[in-house]
């Protein structure tokens, strides 16, 4: 028996095994291979004594969470090719807030058009035609008001100006609406035009408003009136001709935090204003 | 005899049911396959030290072999139905551990730094040496010196490449038989055997100092 069937007797051997009557022999006569087992044998041993090592404690318990979460998974492979379950969802939910909203929506025109605590009627507001005798070169654009609500197509209005400094000044012009739309409502009274839109709100005293919260509120063209700018209040008075005079106070002229002010002796400039807010 | 039964023999079939053999883990697989859940149970109290130890001893890692152990029973447990009896349950477990094993280590190689100063050293082409040869001074207390031989020995281990670290782990680690091994490796006999030869030398001269 030569060296390198001795050494893969020892090699193949487990470590208490006796490799047998011919390689005990050999061993005993060759000290390289009665070297090379001893060396075996030790490296086995050290490597032997390295020992087990224990699982943690919790070892069960991770492993059936983790095969909860692979079931989990499993089970979403098997319907992969689905559409996810939340989509509809979504589109349910997304399609109830639409819902929602356009419920909200329609109901806040509803009380915009029947206000809770006033008497209100359907009004129509039109744009009547600029009278061609108009004393003034110019037309300017001015909301209606209740006075302007009130007046009758077929008479003038008078609009009388009153400065708080230099005394009243009058002023009259002639307004001649264009069609019939712009009389009062009767209270109960509900335009069906498609003009019909605004609505006008008689308070208890008798005074009317126009409600123009639900669309924007239709341009009269007034007559034009020379205003002198001035950086003090003024008061304007305007009769409808048919002994209904109403007082209007307009404020100076502002443009953002701009004053434009008048001054004696010189032209008219632009000041900043003190608060400096724009 | 007693017809009440008080003096009556008791009947094999009453022995066997008092006296339940342990079952096969074949048994505990198939039962595991019909939803038995204590068998799976049981499968695991029964391998999980060895499989968190051999995957410890292959990886070097505690926490990313527990990992891979539990792993390596999700997978068991995943494939139940597909499992066949044709080899034991040990050797199918064990391949499985050892693939997954294998696949971290190669993962580990791929995202190692190399030292430079693996540039300097003297042969060229040899692999960067990452085991530090232990100091032969004799230290005081017995039970470091013990601890640091386990460690050292763990370290050299862990520079062994891949085709020769898991066989010699089953066989001088493990106690698995020639036949075992290379049923978990899918190898031959006489490979195993050259395979864990080899290992050997290669470990002998890194721990020489303690042989």
């Amino acid at each position: 028996m030569n060296c390198q069937v001795v050494r893969t007797k020892i090699e193949e051997a487990e470590l208490d095994q006796y490799p047998g009557e011919e390689a005990a022999a050999h061993l005993s006569a060759c000290e390289p291979c009665s070297e090379f087992q001893r060396e075996r044998v030790a490296l086995r041993q050290l490597v032997g004594s390295l020992g087990m090592v224990n699982a943690p404690a919790d070892f069960d318990f991770r492993l059936r969470a983790r095969l909860a979460a692979s079931k989990e998974s499993r089970r979403r492979g098997l319907f992969r090719f689905l559409p996810a379950p939340s989509a509809p969802a979504i589109a349910l939910a997304a399609s109830f807030a639409l819902l929602v909203a356009a419920g909200v929506i329609f109901k806040q025109v509803q009380f915009n058009g029947h206000g809770s605590g006033r008497r209100e009627q359907a009004a129509s507001a039109t744009t009547p035609a600029p009278s061609s005798n108009a004393p003034a070169p110019q037309a300017i654009k001015r909301e209606p008001t209740a006075v302007a609500a009130n007046m009758d197509e077929t008479k003038s209005a008078t609009v009388s100006m009153k400065h708080s400094e230099s005394g009243p000044t009058i002023l009259t012009a002639e307004m001649k609406p264009r069609n019939r739309s712009n009389r009062m409502m009767k209270p109960g009274e509900e335009r069906t035009g498609p003009t019909a839109a605004s609505t006008v709100a008689v308070g208890p005293g008798g005074n009317s408003s126009l409600e123009f919260s639900s669309r924007p509120a239709p341009v009269i063209s007034l007559v034009a009136v020379q205003v002198p700018a001035a950086d003090q209040p003024m008061k304007v008075s305007l009769e409808d001709g048919r002994g209904t005079t109403r007082t209007v106070s307009l404020q100076p002229v502002t443009f953002g935090s701009q004053e434009l002010i008048e001054r004696k002796g010189a032209s008219r400039v632009l000041a900043s204003s003190p608060k400096g807010v724009w | 005899m007693d017809e009440l039964g008080f003096g009556a023999a008791v009947s094999p079939v009453t022995t066997a049911a008092v006296v339940s053999a342990p079952r096969s883990d074949h048994a505990l697989l198939e039962a595991t396959r019909m939803g038995d859940e204590s068998a799976f149970a049981e499968l695991v109290g029964r391998y999980r030290n060895q499989i968190t130890s051999y995957i410890y001893r292959m990886t070097n890692d505690y926490d990313g072999a527990v990992d891979l152990a539990q792993e390596t029973f999700v997978r068991v447990y995943s494939a139940a139905d597909r499992y066949q009896t044709n080899y034991a349950f040990s050797t199918y477990i064990y391949r499985i551990a050892t693939n997954l094993a294998i696949s971290e280590l190669r993962k580990r190689k791929r995202r190692r730094l190399v030292s430079l100063t693996g540039f300097f050293q003297p042969s060229e082409g040899a692999p960067p040496q990452e085991f530090n040869p232990p100091d032969l001074n004799p230290l005081q207390d017995v039970a470091l010196v013990d601890a640091e031989r386990r460690a050292a020995v763990a370290r050299a281990i862990g520079t062994l490449p891949e085709k020769y670290r898991a066989p010699l782990v089953l066989r001088d680690v493990e106690g698995k038989s020639y036949a075992e091994i290379a049923g978990i490796l899918e190898a031959s006999e006489g490979t195993v055997k050259s395979r864990i030869s080899r290992a050997r030398g290669l470990l002998r001269d890194k721990l020489k100092a303690y042989l």
